[in-house]
């Protein structure tokens, strides 16, 4: 139950890891509405994506020394970097490598993004106490497994333990230096406990305190252009960390140190591989369910006096509209399109009843009502987490499409806009009479972007219920979705969000947008403008695969620029 | 079998009260070193969010029902009437965080807005605890050199950094508190626990542990070495904080086993972290209390900040029908608000009494080495006021503090005058770096 005010700083959960960094496409639109000053500029046309083409005059091609063509000319957008793996990865990477419990690991991150997690916390003291808690809770368990065991010479398995699991933990080969340290490791933990597993215990334990497992490394080897190309570990564990949320898996390891992935074909039937595993479409869901803040569904509170709101009710919402991500995503076409205008549902008894949908005899999947559903953005879940607690909200809704679908990126309130919608809330009955009052105040500079858009969801109550009539303090008041829209390519009237989901399916711009939103999770960070141009080369292909998704998820995955890196800034 | 255990079977904290079971290992030496230096002085910045509400705090110029609970320790307290938070450049941002990172870094704030904030600033500098437990000789020489806790870390919504910490090892490199009592515990007294007490198995079982950990150490440090010399320059920052908590883990693996009056207690085995509900807060905070005090006794750390919750804070009271804290603080609901913060004297007020009536080893009471600086990020909620804001300060002869029991009228101070009053105290006569707005050092509140 948030306030006006914190529900509103809590959707601003910004795509902002830099004010200077934002997606091409909308550069204009955010550039007017800045400080909420009231300037209006719309040269957006349907077509306008600026940034987004390949700069002239640069021939396309291969590039020398490299085996992958044809490679984009474009400049890397990554600098060559090291990361903290995050509490999550730790904990994945600990449980898989050892086949052990999953760690519970919560240092803390500099802000978590949406789906994007945020750099993870330094190594400070408390850190690494938790991490050495963590690498000996660990090594205990592995004295019981079967890494503690030999039957033959002990030091021929220590030598093979380390070959198998340090190699693995820190991606890439030991050296002869570490190896030797790891094998005294070995050693006194050998003589200390009095048997094999007392010395594969506190490798464990070596290893997983170690920087070289708690750091990610993006520094490749120079290539033959002044670029820097990851090296074939390096690669699968980012290809992993993105698809899987782990470290590689076997098959993966394996293909990175025979060769496999250096050539674009090996590393094509990598990527298919991974993109059948249902741990990797589990992973990607679960991404696309963050992105639109499925997340917090089921612990979500409504208002108890709604009617139709039941403690179960938020979960079957979760549990319906994720059924329809994955179902879209991995069992029917994979399109955008699909995404946003599918009306296929898998309902129980209470998001049927919420849906006023009959369920025929012996089935739980329905077709939900035409002129009432469309996609994604109109399902009852969806709808319910973007409101407040009794009452809808324009801006939510507004900006969950502004925002995620048309990458817009308005400035946050200041202090006295959070104070004009507290009273605005007081004196007018209606979301969408708030919006249009703010329409006609300064506040139209930002909110022109997203409150016409959110007025057409009106269509929906505060848990997605499809209603005729809004309830308020003055009465009863009539639904109104219908407006005129001026944002990216989306021009004219639209009659409701049934109908902006249609136009959303045909629109480029959003087209642009999933680009840009897949890209920045695979980098894990926000693209900046100068990004257009190896971002273009995605859309294109996005394009002209008529919006497919899971093509757009292996065009990302086998993506040049997230195996290129630039020198660091000094 | 030995009865002593690394990895805790059961949790175990220290308390100095009624404990005829033996010592652990580590706080051997904070017991040595303490007799060795009777100066040793504390400083804890005690955090709670989400403002006051004037009319209860102050009641016609004396104690109001928010400040009652405080009335058995007031002889130890001196609230400060009419004193500012001064927010520099950049200072307009979230009205939680810029209080936070003004009153702990003394600070200018960057442009730069913190992945998950909205409207907030990141610092520019270290905080001033950090800086004076690096240079000041008061802070130094302790195993854990300052400590960072919180009863309650969780935010709704926004994950930001500046609501979410305290204490800062530099610009933008948040130090996180603690939530975990059983973490705090592994860090201040090494996890280990003798349960069964000081006998030779668990001596024997402790030389194992120290051996395990030394040899890890030597290959983490190794390996530390080695890439510092290939990441970028851009991860430094990042590996010199990891190479001074390797330093940490490292300086615990020394000292002996001696006599002396540290003794466990035990208490409750799972704590229920990671919710919003004030009464599992209370019970974490309980716990982290526990371990302070047994630290100052131990002399094994002098510097610590603790937030009671995060800035802008969402805890729910559902004894006084709020939510979320935080909502409920722009509803400006103030009776229920009244209650809320007077939640937070009644629990903190134990805290202060025990260090009155704890012996400190090096002769008094703990609270006589101590300064508390009770804080807040507003000074009311609901218009996020920074002026005149609702602080006090708990402490004793050694440090300094002096006419207590009294509200003292400081109208006209900041936030950054408390730091310039005390520098002397904590051994940093000389404070150079304060950029936001102060007067110096307040008259008649230290001696």
């Amino acid at each position: 139950m948030q306030s006006f005010a914190h529900a509103l700083r809590s959707f601003f959960a910004p795509a902002r890891r830099n004010p200077a960094l934002r997606p091409s496409l909308v550069v204009a639109i955010v550039a007017s509405c800045a400080g909420c000053t009231g300037v209006v500029s719309n040269d957006l046309g349907p077509s306008s994506t600026p940034g987004l083409e390949s700069p002239s005059g640069v021939p396309k091609g291969e590039l020398p020394g490299s085996t992958f063509a044809p490679l984009v000319p474009c400049a890397p957008i990554l600098p060559r970097r090291v990361t903290r793996l995050s509490d999550q990865h730790l904990a994945h990477a600990v449980a898989d490598l050892l086949r052990v419990e999953q760690p519970e690991i919560e240092t803390g991150s500099l802000g978590e993004q949406a789906f994007l997690p945020g750099k993870a916390a330094a190594v400070n003291a408390s850190v690494a106490v938790k991490l050495r808690e963590v690498a000996e809770t660990a090594a205990a368990q592995v004295t019981r497994g079967d890494d503690a065991s030999c039957s033959g010479d002990e030091s021929k398995c220590a030598g093979a333990f380390l070959d198998r699991f340090a190699a693995r933990a820190f991606r890439r080969p030991l050296s002869m230096e570490e190896r030797a340290e790891l094998l005294e490791v070995y050693d006194v933990g050998r003589e200390i406990e009095g048997n094999h597993a007392g010395g594969v215990s506190l490798v464990v334990e070596a290893v997983l305190q170690a920087p070289s497992f708690i750091y990610l490394t993006e520094l490749g080897n120079k290539d033959t252009n002044g670029a820097y190309r990851l090296t074939a570990q390096e690669l699968a564990s980012k290809l992993a960390l993105f698809l899987t949320d782990t470290l590689p898996d076997d098959t993966l390891w394996a293909a990175a140190n025979s060769g496999k992935l250096d050539s674009e074909a090996g590393l094509a039937r990598e990527i298919d591989r991974l993109l059948a595993l249902p741990r990797v479409r589990a992973n990607l869901s679960s991404a696309l369910y963050r992105f639109f803040d499925l997340e917090s569904l089921p612990s979500l509170k409504k208002d108890e006096s709604l009617p139709n709101y039941s403690p179960q009710l938020t979960q079957s919402l979760y549990d319906e509209a994720t059924w329809f991500i994955d179902d879209v995503l991995w069992q029917k076409t994979g399109s955008l399109r699909e995404l946003l205008t599918s009306r296929a549902a898998k309902l129980d008894a209470t998001s049927a009843a919420l849906y006023g949908v009959t369920l025929p005899q012996g089935s739980a999947q329905v077709m939900l009502p035409e002129h009432e559903r469309s996609g994604i953005l109109t399902r009852a879940g969806l709808m319910a987490v973007k409101a407040h607690d009794k009452e809808t909200s324009v801006v939510f809704r507004g900006l969950t499409v502004a925002r995620g679908l048309l990458c817009a990126n308005p400035p946050p309130p200041d202090p006295s806009a959070v104070a004009l919608g507290d009273s605005l809330r007081k004196t007018i009955p209606t979301e969408r009479g708030r919006a249009e009052a703010r329409l006609e105040m300064a506040c139209k500079g930002c909110h022109r972007v997203f409150d016409p858009v959110g007025i057409t969801f009106e269509l929906y109550g505060p848990l997605g219920e499809l209603r005729t009539q809004i309830p308020s303090a003055q009465g009863a008041q009539p639904v109104d979705t219908a407006f005129e829209l001026s944002v990216a390519d989306i021009q004219g009237p639209v009659a409701d969000a049934v109908e902006l989901s249609d136009k959303l399916a045909e629109s480029r711009a959003v087209r642009e947008c999933m680009v840009q939103q897949v890209a920045a999770y695979a980098v894990g960070e926000r693209l900046a403008p100068e990004d257009a141009c190896t971002v273009g080369e995605l859309a294109k292909r996005f394009e002209s695969s008529g919006g497919d998704l899971r093509s757009l998820l292996k065009d990302v995955a086998t993506w040049p620029a997230l195996r290129r890196r630039r020198q660091e800034t000094p | 079998m030995s009865e002593f255990t690394a990895r805790r079977s059961r949790r175990w904290f220290l308390e100095v009260a009624g404990g005829s079971v033996a010592l652990a290992y580590w706080l051997s030496q904070g017991i040595g070193r303490a007799q060795g230096l009777p100066g040793a002085k504390r400083l804890l910045i005690l955090h709670r969010p989400n403002g006051s509400i004037r009319e209860d705090w102050l009641r016609n110029g004396a104690r109001g029902p928010i400040l009652e609970p405080f009335a058995p320790v007031w002889s130890h307290a001196v609230a400060l009437k009419g004193m500012a938070v001064k927010p520099g450049k950049n200072g307009n941002g979230d009205p939680h965080g810029r209080s936070l990172v003004t009153i702990m870094t003394g600070s200018d704030m960057s442009p730069k807005i913190p992945p998950g904030s909205d409207d907030g600033r990141w610092n520019t500098t270290e905080s001033l605890d950090q800086k004076w437990a690096r240079e000041s000789p008061v802070f130094n020489g302790v195993p854990v050199k300052s400590l960072q806790i919180g009863a309650n870390g969780k935010m709704s919504g926004l994950q930001e950094p500046q609501n979410r910490t305290l204490s800062y090892s530099g610009a933008e490199q948040p130090l996180y508190p603690v939530i975990n009592p059983n973490d705090v515990f592994s860090r201040v007294f090494g996890s280990t626990t003798m349960p069964g007490g000081d006998t030779a198995a668990n001596q024997a079982a402790l030389a194992k542990l120290r051996r395990r950990r030394e040899s890890v150490l030597t290959f983490v440090r190794a390996d530390l070495t080695r890439v510092r010399k290939q990441f970028p320059a851009e991860s430094r920052a990042d590996l010199e904080l990891h190479e001074t908590a390797i330093r940490e883990l490292e300086s615990r693996l020394d000292g002996t086993a001696s006599g002396a009056a540290c003794s466990p207690a035990m208490i409750e085995a799972t704590l229920p972290v990671g919710d919003l509900n004030a009464a599992n807060t209370a019970r974490i905070a309980e716990a982290h209390f526990a371990i302070l005090r047994a630290a100052f006794v131990c002399d094994l750390t002098r510097m610590v900040t603790f937030m009671w919750a995060t800035g802008a804070s969402a805890i729910s009271f559902s004894d006084f029908k709020i939510s979320d804290h935080h909502n409920t603080s722009h509803n400006n609901d103030r009776p229920a608000l009244s209650n809320a913060d007077r939640w937070y004297s009644q629990r903190t007020a134990p805290f202060i009494q025990s260090l009155i009536d704890t012996p400190d080893p090096r002769g008094g009471r703990l609270i006589d080495r101590t300064l508390v600086w009770y804080i807040n990020e507003n000074a009311e909620g609901h218009d996020h006021n920074l002026s005149d804001m609702p602080f006090v300060l708990f402490g004793g002869d050694d440090v300094g503090l002096v006419q207590r029991g009294r509200i003292a009228d400081v109208s006209g101070t900041t936030s950054n005058d408390v730091w310039l009053s005390i520098a002397a105290t904590f051994g940093m006569p000389a404070v150079k770096s304060l950029q936001t707005p102060f007067t110096g050092p307040i008259p008649g509140l230290f001696a």
